[in-house]
């Protein structure tokens, strides 16, 4: 299993903060976990049994900053049978024993353990895509929710040197939405993912994202995070092939009391391998964030270059705004940076364009567009079906 | 007397294996001012990197020989303390030590006896003549310096570590008129019947100021041509590629 | 496996055979802490204090990040020593056994015209003291502590752990309980003192804890620089240092603490250093950890009072064995403050240098700057080198900035410098000298040049 942190060095040993636990939530039971198991494959009995009996030994994580207490898991109804007229889309539920095998591999922590397995079990829309060797999807693969499907689980693989493009959708409407999604981006193979959370009603959000990257593999992965509801986010990319890249630009705009937690790791263990986490947010109202980039170079990993940015605009008196870019580095020769900045509105920019005859609130908008232009425009190119629905959400009112 | 003597040198890069120079020969003796011309990525500079001993660049045959020693094992310092000296054409900025305390420092770890304040009065000397400000001499090492500065530096550095072979790699690009005039100078100054220049030049400029004994051209890892002071010329007015033609015979 | 020569620091190995007046039992109790007061002669307040510390030690628990104390045993620690003499004046009162352990340290007789004052901490207790005449004069206060405790009990009971409460964390609360030596200072209002303040101390007998405290009060508008400075000889047992610092800048008054620590290599250091700044007062940390096998460090400064301003200058130094778990703390509690953090570390060998930073904007911290650097140097590919900033910004009005880069010593001006005739390990050692540069200069010479030598030696057995 890819544990988030492995902090050790030789015999040396760095004491990891106890994990806490919250123990208001009512969790699932052995009668929820046979509608869940109902009609899966054997290997994926297996699978799910395992898991649970994993799940059974944990509590709920009490967190720091997005509080879990009282919260309300979502009623396990029986599974939808879906018809798939894609071929390269399969059930997740009915998995044959050597994609469950694959399935199994591709084990991480995830935002915490307790939860990822939730949505390993408890899942109830799964898919499998496997994109043949050389295949250039046409279209990009959307994975949205329902009002029905509140948890979901997702296995990708795509073939050497193929590529792919995957938007997923929170939509506007839910209160208690989970995905695990797990990505294998074989040799010389690219990926380009849209993660878009957008979910008006406040409740929770959670993302478990893995990816595993082979040679010459490419990721990229736009995140935008503008719902109303407390969103906790994990991407962990592996790059285990030499010269493979990742790149993550989440961008974020929290408003109201949203608590968004978003945490960024990217693994280096080959050679020449590169990564790259960029992000921007603005936070508004009483919001608040966690913005959490790591760049992880093993030992062994020569010339790899891995970069951090992030950038914060604090547009109201009681925002507030924490950021952990971590380096870890057990490998001298790379090149590992990265810079961060939280600041406000500078007020000469302010002035000189409301001295052009635009109001306070156009002005604003103005600058805080800028700053998500660049990446917003890249979204355009890649995913122009949905640019739009992008951009709808950080044209709304923007208020000082 | 033979100072330096490069037979059928091929280098290659040492990260991937490509190949920039294949099997280039030189022949420079005592005294002498040999220059150096060529289109970009000729591998004029992998030449003068080469023979520094720059681990960046892998030698794959051939030999080189220093004062008649064969100097292909030894490392980058090494040759430096038998006297080999290079202008670099993108000097370091090393924040933390000043360029005054390091030419006194090098001098002492080579061996010199001279006292300090002796040393210390040649350095400033020596820049007054490059017209380099003083005040600079006792910044960090390039640090802030702008691009004639540093080149300047360089040759500050030149004179007063007095090497037997110095290698000018494009000591002229990013120069304006009077600092390549003064640098000129300092060369034409430097030079003396023991030691050689071997100049590596992109422009044709500061050749109006130095008299070279030779020049030669060096296009796609290979001299193509040697002649006198006149292949400038013919350069000047024609080109590389008018070279590159006449030995194709066209 | 290449026998690898780090600090010489043979001139320290030595055991001096002083008698001691007394040594407690191993471990601690509260009768122990008892007897420590009792020893000293301590008022009434202070041995309560004591006890408040002892009784928050046994309710803590240890703590949930760094470096691992697993192997620290301490109940197999003396607490407390303390050496054949009373504190003295001038040096020719003190025993001469003493004086020639200090002689043997290199703390020549004439050195004392250049220092304002010299405290010397031996075994826990201060042996030797000498305020100079202009001092006095000008009103400064600087004792040991323990004398202050009785000398100037309002001033000492007003701040005396009012920085660092028992209750922040668990070995604050040991400090508390066993705390023995140290300095005190005091500067009257608008007085600078015209030299800086030094104060030596250095562990002697085997598993003796280190438990100084030092307190500074620099009262409005006035000036001073304070260098604590510390070595000890290795010992097969476990060291301990559980010091404390707490600097208290009064109202547009100016401080600047510089540390150079070089603990022997099985020390545990865990020390404590707090400032709490008020309006207008600036406080600067230098530091310089060199030595001890694990080290927690986070110099912290409060920014209290408006348009209070911390400079925060460190360099780590994680060779062979070394775990440094080092950092800075700024917590920024009012409006116009300002924050500058320059801390780089260096790790060879073997050694582990993480960096642990902690940065925090309050709501009230409007037109707040604060502007962050980290720079780690792995100088070879058996080391580590870490860093993990945490920036917490709570209002719209502030600008903060924070910077990171790891990686080894450049390729290209290794050989630039080789080019000029340094062997690739002078070379090295230049380089790794300009990125420790803008700490060394900050620091008396002495401990630069060990700096240097430190790293000259280190860059010559790490090449092979």
């Amino acid at each position: 299993m890819e544990m988030t942190t492995e902090l050790v060095h030789k015999n040396f040993e760095m004491v990891k903060p106890t994990r806490r636990e919250e123990l208001s939530i009512k969790d699932y039971d052995n009668r929820d976990f046979l509608i869940s198991a109902e009609a899966s494959s054997p290997a994926m009995l297996a699978f799910m049994s395992n898991r649970y009996s994993e799940y059974r030994t944990l509590a709920f994580p009490s967190w720091k900053r997005l509080k879990l207490t009282g919260m309300k898991l979502p009623e396990i109804s029986p599974r939808r049978s879906l018809s798939y007229s894609d071929p390269f889309v399969r059930p997740l539920i009915s998995m044959k024993s050597d994609e469950v095998e694959l399935l199994d591999k591709l084990d991480f922590e995830g935002l915490d353990r307790k939860i990822l397995l939730l949505g390993d079990i408890f899942f109830s829309e799964g898919s499998m895509i496997s994109i043949p060797p050389n295949k250039s999807a046409e279209k990009s693969y959307s994975v949205a929710f329902n009002r029905d499907s509140r948890i979901s689980s997702n296995m990708f693989v795509l073939g050497e040197n193929s590529s792919l493009k995957v938007v997923i959708d929170s939509g506007r409407f839910g209160n208690w939405l989970l995905q695990n999604n797990r990505f294998l981006i074989k040799e010389g193979s690219s990926l380009e993912l849209l993660v878009l959370n957008r979910v008006t009603e406040r409740g929770h959000v959670f993302i478990n994202n893995l990816y595993l990257l082979e040679k010459n593999a490419k990721l990229r992965v736009f995140e935008v995070n503008c719902g109303n509801a407390s969103t906790a986010a994990f991407h962990l990319a592996l790059l285990e092939g030499e010269r493979a890249l990742a790149s993550f630009m989440p961008l974020f705009v929290a408003r109201g009391d949203t608590v968004l937690d978003m945490q960024y790791v990217v693994r280096h263990r080959a050679n020449w391998s590169e990564g790259r986490i960029s992000g921007s947010g603005v936070l508004l109202d009483n919001s608040r964030s966690v913005f959490r980039g790591t760049i992880d170079i093993k030992r062994g990993a020569k010339g790899v270059k891995g970069s951090e940015y992030s950038n914060i605009l604090m547009l109201s008196e009681s925002a507030r705004a924490d950021t952990i870019p971590s380096l870890l580095v057990g490998e001298n020769q790379v090149d590992a940076f990265h810079a961060a900045t939280v600041g406000s509105i500078d007020a000469q920019k302010l002035f000189y364009l409301m001295s052009r005859g635009l109001t306070r609130d156009q002005s604003m908008s103005i600058i805080v567009q800028g700053k998500f232009e660049p990446t917003l425009r890249e979204i355009d190119e890649i995913f122009p079906d949905h640019s739009g629905v992008v951009r709808d959400e950080f044209e709304r009112d923007i208020r000082y | 007397m033979t100072l330096l003597e490069a037979k059928n040198l091929h280098v290659v890069l040492a990260e991937d294996d490509v190949k920039i120079l294949k099997g280039l020969s030189l022949t420079i003796g005592n005294g002498e001012l040999h220059v150096i011309m060529g289109p970009n990525g000729s591998g004029k500079s992998t030449l003068a990197n080469v023979l520094m001993g720059n681990p960046k660049y892998r030698v794959t045959g051939g030999t080189v020989k220093f004062m008649n020693k064969n100097i292909s094992r030894l490392t980058v310092d090494e040759r430096a303390r038998m006297g080999m000296f290079m202008t670099f054409q993108h000097p370091q900025e090393i924040p933390g030590i000043r360029l005054r305390s390091f030419l006194m420092s090098v001098s002492q770890s080579t061996g010199s006896r001279v006292p300090l304040l002796k040393m210390s009065k040649e350095i400033d000397e020596l820049s007054l003549e490059l017209g380099l400000e003083s005040e600079l001499i006792d910044r960090y090492l390039n640090v802030g310096f702008s691009g004639g500065e540093k080149k300047k530096a360089e040759i500050v550095q030149m004179n007063f570590m007095k090497p037997r072979f110095s290698i000018l790699d494009e000591i002229d690009s990013g120069l304006d008129v009077d600092a390549m005039k003064s640098i000129a100078l300092s060369i034409n100054r430097f030079r003396n019947p023991e030691n050689s220049v071997l100049l590596i030049t992109h422009y044709q400029r500061l050749l109006e100021y130095v008299e070279p004994d030779r020049v030669h051209i060096l296009i796609d890892g290979l001299i193509a041509m040697s002649g006198g002071k006149e292949l400038v010329r013919e350069v000047e007015e024609n080109g590389y590629e008018a070279i590159f033609d006449s030995l194709k015979g066209v | 496996m290449r026998e690898k020569v780090f600090l010489d620091s043979s001139r320290f190995d030595f055991l001096s055979n002083t008698k001691y007046r007394f040594m407690s039992e191993r471990g601690f109790g509260e009768s122990q802490v008892i007897d420590i007061s009792k020893r000293k002669n301590e008022p009434e307040w202070m041995l309560k204090k004591r006890l408040q510390s002892f009784k928050a030690f046994s309710l803590s628990s240890k703590p949930g990040f760094g470096v691992s104390t697993e192997s620290l045993d301490l109940s197999r620690i003396i607490s407390y020593l303390g050496p054949d003499s009373d504190k003295h004046r001038s040096w020719d009162d003190v025993p001469q056994e003493i004086r020639e352990t200090f002689e043997k340290l290199g703390i020549p007789e004439a050195e004392r015209e250049s220092l304002a004052g010299v405290g010397a901490q031996f075994d826990s207790e201060i042996v030797y003291q000498n305020i100079r005449k202009e001092l006095e004069e000008l009103g400064i206060v600087f004792l040991d502590m323990e004398t202050a405790v009785k000398k100037y009990p309002e001033l000492v009971r007003r701040f005396f752990m009012k920085a660092v409460p028992p209750t922040d964390h668990r070995f604050a609360a040991l400090h508390g309980a066993v705390w023995s030596g140290g300095s005190f200072v005091y500067v009257p209002k608008g007085v600078k003192v015209p030299l800086p303040l030094q104060a030596y101390f250095r562990m002697n007998v085997e598993s003796s804890g280190q438990f100084e405290h030092t307190l500074i009060i620099a009262d409005e508008g006035s000036d001073l620089q304070f260098i604590e400075g510390c070595s000890a000889p290795r010992f097969n047992d476990l060291n301990l240092h559980v010091g404390m610092v707490e600097i208290f800048v009064l109202k547009d008054a100016k401080v600047r603490y510089s540390t150079i620590q070089n603990w022997s290599k099985n020390t545990y250091n865990l020390n404590t250093k707090r400032a709490i700044v008020e309006e207008g007062g600036t406080m600067e940390w230098i530091s310089g950890s060199l030595g001890s096998m694990k080290t927690m460090l986070y110099p912290s400064s409060v920014l209290r009072g408006r348009g209070a301003r911390a400079e925060h200058l460190g360099i780590t130094y994680a060779g062979p064995g070394q775990h440094m778990d080092t950092g800075s703390k700024v917590i920024h509690l009012a409006p116009d403050t300002s924050s500058l953090v320059d801390a780089r570390s260096i790790s060879v060998g073997g050694g582990w240098a993480f960096y642990r930073g902690f940065l925090d904007i309050s709501r009230s911290a409007m037109n707040s700057r604060s502007s962050v650097k980290c720079t780690a140097l792995m100088i070879d590919n058996e080391s580590r080198a870490d860093t993990v900033p945490i920036i917490q910004v709570m209002n719209n009005a502030a600008e903060v900035g924070h910077e990171a880069r790891i990686g080894r010593l450049g390729e290209e001006e290794i050989f630039y410098l080789m080019s000029r005739g340094l062997s690739e390990s002078e070379a090295k050692a230049i380089i790794v000298r300009g990125f420790m540069e803008p700490v060394s200069h900050q620091l008396p010479v002495e401990y630069a040049v060990e700096l240097n030598r430190l790293i000259d030696t280190e860059m010559e057995s790490s090449i092979g």
